[in-house]
């Protein structure tokens, strides 16, 4: 009796035991009970630095029986930045955001009684307010400004314009300098603002913040352009960029793909210190263009008195330059070939484009030997020219060495100044060859610069005068042409004006 | 007083103990050496120069011993032995000096290009003499050995790349024209710098053509540089 007690006591402690870590047995429990699905207004945010960045969630719930309740917790968490908001819609200026950053992130939403997670991917970038708008170069007592007129749309139709003085000195905690005398925009390879100066200092701006990143020479071999020349043109395309020196010498750098590292990023690539020659003879080049998307340079060269293609379409045959050729059988009594201006001296030109090959270039050309002034036209698929025509410019009297000019690429006006009275603006229609007064301003014209839509041409004057004049079609023929959108005065004299839209 | 004349004698007996002594100077021979390895051959190629007639190779020599502020000579000579360098074409002066307080001297071996190098590298071996001031240093810094060319050869940075979009292909007419009309400094070598020689090298090309003396291959060929212009 007493063994079979014992070993009953034996057999409970054995079969407790046994099951003291039975891990065979729970509570089942549907975390996914309240389950949600969460749509937002926008999932990427971009937006001016300064203003609040604003993701508002669309739940849907599975469980109709918790909307509206407070069983979710919400958290906003992104890259180096950590959880920045709590609540459920997020809408709120991330201080320390920088600007031209894009942060990524992860919306996430807890059912805090079943420990269920929901999320969703997000991201914001500030951007710098200043970013699109109207440069503006001034000199005022031997002192560089770069000035912007930055533009916000107030409602249907209405834009306010703001003068930001010195923006320069605004992101880089420091004077511009003195000296500079050209603006140029670049946005291809890298969004870009050069200015020019006639020594060593020509620098480049970052598009986005202004700051400073670098500077001409360090992009050339060297360090230096040859000689005692200084940069007075750049262009750039999809495979290569082209500098013009003061003394009309031309240097390139392309883009080639390579093994050396996936192909030379812009960054990386050096301007040759090779000038550009055809044909053995160096070029003499005195007029460089680009055309925002337009694949290839063009360039007006004095050696050979031809138009040229400089190839960047093709990453191959980056830098090779053409000449532009008339089609085979044209006949030059209506117009010169592009490649045979031997007679002709270019005043101005200008280019547009229509796709990434084919443009329309227009020039103000004049013949040596009668001193008669045309508007020289050609259409062109790369380097092959068709639709050249020539017509009498009948204007010819008010041009002259001090004339400033802005050929609108795809409207068809010149606006230029008289010579003989550098305060008066002048439009002439390429079409009828008629020209009318816009308007006389108190000081003399020192910039014209249209905008990218070229329905305004800005006007910089020389006692620092800026004006905005409307030089849309219905402006143009209703008589009432000067129509100032907006004005401003900056300090010196207003050296360059450029529209910058990216 | 017993005490006192015990301590008298004691402290007296401590004085004059406490005698004075000269600090010894290190006192040991002067060990001389260049400061190159025997082990590691200085090559030296005349093309790769930049088609030079004759160079100036610095080499440096240098003492371990006491300083001292007068001048002290010493003596290199060549290792004959060890030599297939044309005598003729080098030049050197056996003595050198060090200057007072100076534990490094500086020679200058001058090199002359000659026919056979086109074709041959050749050995020139330098070594240094113990005199009465010097004794040899570690004997692996004792000899200094140069290996001198004027070959041509394809240069690693040459490649694929090189030849489709600036330079072609390669050939040692060529590179020879290459560094004769160019003259790249090749210690700086990198696609920016090919560009830029392709873009000169291509310019002269065409100038001789358009002058009637075509610059060409071994095979009578016109020379190609396809890079783009």
């Amino acid at each position: 009796m007493k063994n079979i007690r014992n070993l009953f006591i034996i057999m409970i402690v054995l079969i407790l035991s046994s099951c003291f870590e039975d891990k065979g047995n729970y509570d089942y429990k549907d975390i996914f009970e309240n389950k949600i699905y969460i749509g937002l207004n926008q999932y990427g945010a971009t937006v001016k630095a300064g203003d609040s960045i604003n993701f508002i969630p669309k739940v849907h719930y599975y469980n109709k029986n918790q909307e509206d309740t407070l069983i979710y917790k919400w958290s906003y968490i992104f890259d180096d930045l950590g959880v920045v908001c709590e609540t459920r819609e997020m809408n709120m200026v991330v201080e320390n955001a920088e600007v031209g950053k894009t942060y990524e992130g992860i919306l996430i939403v807890t059912d805090t009684t079943t420990g269920a997670k929901y999320s969703q991917n997000i991201s914001f970038r500030y951007t710098n307010p200043y970013v699109k708008g109207i440069l503006v170069l001034s000199n005022s007592n031997d002192k560089s400004n770069l000035s912007m007129i930055t533009s916000i749309e107030v409602g249907e139709d209405s834009i306010e314009y703001e003068h930001v003085d010195n923006i320069y000195k605004k992101f880089n905690n420091e004077d511009l300098g003195n000296g500079y005398y050209d603006i140029i925009i670049n946005t291809i390879g890298r969004k870009e603002v050069r200015l020019l100066d006639k020594g060593d200092n020509s620098i480049i701006l970052s598009g986005d913040s202004y700051i400073k990143i670098s500077d001409f020479n360090s992009e050339i071999l060297d360090s230096k352009i040859p000689g005692s020349a200084y940069p007075k043109d750049f262009a750039c395309s999809g495979n290569v960029s082209a500098l013009l020196s003061s003394d009309n010498k031309l240097y390139t750098k392309s883009f080639t793909t390579s093994s050396w590292g996936s192909g030379i990023p812009y960054a990386n690539s050096y301007f040759a210190i090779t000038p550009m020659s055809y044909k053995s003879k160096v070029l003499n080049v005195s007029h460089l263009l680009d055309s925002r998307n337009l694949y290839d340079v063009f360039l007006y060269d004095e050696t050979y008195h031809s138009f040229f293609m400089l190839n960047g379409a093709s990453s191959y045959d980056a830098g090779m330059l053409y000449p532009i050729t008339a089609p085979v059988g044209y006949d030059e009594a209506y117009a010169p070939k592009p490649n045979k201006l031997q007679n002709y001296k270019i005043i101005n030109t200008a280019l547009c484009n229509q796709s990434y090959y084919s443009y329309t270039l227009k020039a103000l050309i004049q013949n040596i030997n009668t001193s008669e002034m045309y508007i020289y036209k050609f259409a062109g698929e790369q380097e092959e020219a068709s639709n050249i025509s020539m017509e009498v410019f009948t204007e010819s009297s008010k041009i002259g060495d001090n004339t400033i000019f802005s050929i609108l690429g795809e409207r068809p006006y010149m606006f230029f100044t008289d010579n003989n009275n550098p305060n008066s603006l002048y439009c002439y229609d390429l079409r009828t060859h008629q020209s009318i007064l816009i308007k006389t301003y108190n000081s003399k014209i020192t910039a014209l610069s249209p905008s990218t839509d070229f329905n305004n041409l800005c006007v910089g004057l020389e006692d620092g005068g800026f004006f905005m004049q409307n030089i849309d079609e219905e402006t143009l023929i209703s008589g009432n042409y000067d129509k100032v959108i907006y004005s401003t005065s900056f300090d010196g004299k207003v050296l360059d004006i450029e529209y910058k839209k990216y | 007083m017993k005490k006192i004349l015990i301590y008298t004698f004691l402290i007296i007996f401590i004085i004059i103990s406490c005698k004075e002594e000269k600090v010894e100077l290190y006192n040991s021979e002067n060990y001389i050496s260049f400061t190159n390895s025997s082990t590691d051959t200085i090559v030296l190629s005349f093309f790769l120069l930049g088609n030079l007639d004759e160079v100036d190779y610095p080499v440096v020599v240098e003492y371990i011993g006491i300083p001292v502020e007068t001048n002290k000579e010493f003596i290199v000579k060549s290792d004959e032995a060890n030599s297939t360098y044309s005598k003729d074409y080098v030049t050197f002066k056996e003595e050198g000096t060090f200057g007072g307080m100076k534990h490094l001297d500086t020679l200058y071996i001058n090199f002359k290009n000659y026919d056979e190098l086109k074709t041959e590298t050749k050995i020139f071996t330098l070594c240094l003499k113990e005199n009465d001031d010097f004794i040899l240093g570690d004997k692996n810094y004792r000899k200094i050995t140069f290996k001198i060319n004027n070959n041509v050869a394809k240069p690693d940075w040459w490649d694929q790349n090189v030849e489709r979009y600036y330079l072609g292909e390669y050939s040692d007419t060529k590179f020879r024209k290459l560094m004769e009309y160019v003259e790249p400094d090749l210690s700086k070598v990198d696609e920016s710098w090919i560009r830029n020689w392709a873009l000169q090298f291509k310019t002269v090309i065409d100038r001789n053509i358009e002058a009637g003396t075509p610059i060409t291959e071994d095979d009578g060929n016109p020379m190609v540089i396809p890079v783009r212009m």
